[in-house]
């Protein structure tokens, strides 16, 4: 009898220890994996894991935008590109290439990749306003922006998986980067970048930075800050919703807020900045365009052939 | 007597084991839960700041006319309407275009755009041409140029 109380004490015994003590190996192995994700989250990008998870990227906003492939236009967006970029603080392989859609808009992958859309260049004016918005996007490279709102969702553990699907992965085995998470990384920049808030602080950056890389390269300083301008007037306007619904406060703050500032920061450079107007219409003329690819074409109103008289500065 | 104890020992040992397999579990399940109850708050704070959003959006109209008149880039009458690739009439992005899966030409062209750089020479001369200025220390530290 004895023997049996001992039995049922040491049963019970080990049923009340057993089960914090299996929480606390659970809890062990959690801590470990958490450490490494910490660890890993804290850690930036190599540039062979920025150019991977860029190159991700840009596969998914081609699909999504398509890719407008005109080589002596992408060419002069190149040079316009490498000209600021050149002021960025992180040496690097930049690449400008050009999205075929009507929005007006721009945007930064990880690894250098810049993308401008056919709407944007349509309504930009001149060479320093290109220039400025080629360099608020080389801003947000440089700065490592969309990699630390990525890096600060995994860090948070709020990283959601978007819906973006993980696609037949041509990525992965990256070195440090488990297979698969190159796509899942690519799916949460595009998420960033396409639909929710970059944050108005990166945004601010963004600019300051990117009037400085024009400045410095010699470029006037409020290119950027008459693009938005612009693009503000424009805004009001519902018949413009689609060019510029995505520019008018929803991954950006407001335009006005930041035409706001821009005049101020412009204002702090030196004046003599070049402009370079017919320069600009000489390289971005999709009238031309048009006309070469079908001669059947029929044209609409284009104020940039009216343009084309006025000189550079 | 004997046999009622060794079913209650049966018993117990059964229970005993049923607690060490489901003890993982129930681990997993709190901090599923305690995640969902996160990403739900998460939720609300981003409903409640794009209300806000929305609202400051009304308050921040822009001061302009709407003068402007917005240049098209495509010139055919019969692709306006495909012009805006990618984006809903409302100037939002398709959630159906995020959520299809890439086909090989989409990696092949941004592949393409991988390659697409400029040779430092083009560059000084478009950068004389312009008459605007070099970065020095930059060319320097510079990636090399493809092409």
């Amino acid at each position: 009898m004895d023997k049996i109380k001992l039995f049922f004490a040491i049963v019970l015994f080990l049923s009340a220890g057993v089960l914090p003590a299996s929480a606390q190996i659970g809890d062990i192995f959690n801590g470990i994996n958490k450490g490494r994700d910490i660890h890993n989250a804290t850690q930036e990008w190599t540039p062979e894991q920025e150019e991977a998870v860029g190159r991700a990227s840009a596969a998914k906003m081609i699909h999504v935008f398509g890719l407008y492939q005109n080589s002596a236009m992408t060419n002069y967006v190149n040079l316009v590109g490498d000209t600021v970029a050149q002021f960025g603080t992180r040496p690097m392989q930049y690449h400008f290439a050009i999205l075929d859609t009507e929005m007006v808009n721009a945007f930064a992958m990880p690894g250098g990749y810049v993308f401008i859309t056919r709407g944007a260049l349509a309504n930009i004016s001149n060479e320093s306003e290109l220039a400025g918005v080629l360099a608020h996007e080389v801003a947000h490279v440089d700065g490592r922006h969309l990699e630390r709102i990525i890096r600060d969702k995994k860090l948070t553990g709020i990283a959601v998986q978007t819906g973006a699907e993980v696609g037949a992965s041509q990525a992965g085995g990256i070195a440090g980067f488990a297979a698969g998470m190159v796509d899942q990384y690519a799916a949460q920049a595009i998420t960033s970048a396409l639909t929710q808030n970059y944050g108005p602080d990166k945004e601010r950056d963004a600019d300051k930075a990117g009037t400085d890389f024009a400045a410095k390269a010699g470029y006037d300083p409020a290119g950027l800050r008459n693009f938005l301008a612009m693009l503000q007037q424009a805004a009001s306007d519902p018949k413009y919703k689609q060019a510029t619904g995505m520019l008018n406060g929803k991954t950006h703050p407001p335009l006005k807020d930041r035409v706001a500032k821009l005049t101020e920061l412009s204002a702090t450079y030196p004046a003599g900045g070049q402009v370079l107007e017919k320069r600009y219409l000489q390289n971005v003329n999709f009238e031309a365009v048009s006309a070469a690819a079908s001669t059947t074409t029929t044209t609409t109103t284009d104020k940039k052939s009216k343009k084309k008289s006025s000189s550079d500065k | 007597m004997q046999r009622s104890t060794r079913m209650s020992a049966g018993l117990l040992a059964l229970i005993l084991g049923a607690t060490c397999w489901a003890a993982p579990y129930f681990q997993e399940n709190k901090n599923d839960n305690s995640d969902q109850q996160k990403q739900s708050d998460k939720n609300k704070n981003k409903n409640s700041d794009k209300d806000k959003n929305n609202k400051k959006k009304d308050d921040n109209s822009p001061f302009g006319s709407g003068k402007v008149n917005m240049l098209h880039s495509s010139h055919t009458g019969d692709s306006a309407s495909a012009g805006f690739n990618g984006l809903t009439p409302n100037g939002e992005v398709e959630s159906k275009k995020l959520k299809e899966p890439l086909n090989a030409d989409d990696y092949n062209k941004a592949q393409q755009v991988s390659f697409l750089g400029v040779k430092n020479s083009s560059l000084k001369r478009f950068i004389q041409d312009g008459k605007l200025n070099t970065a020095p220390a930059r060319s320097a530290t510079a990636a090399p140029k493809k092409g």
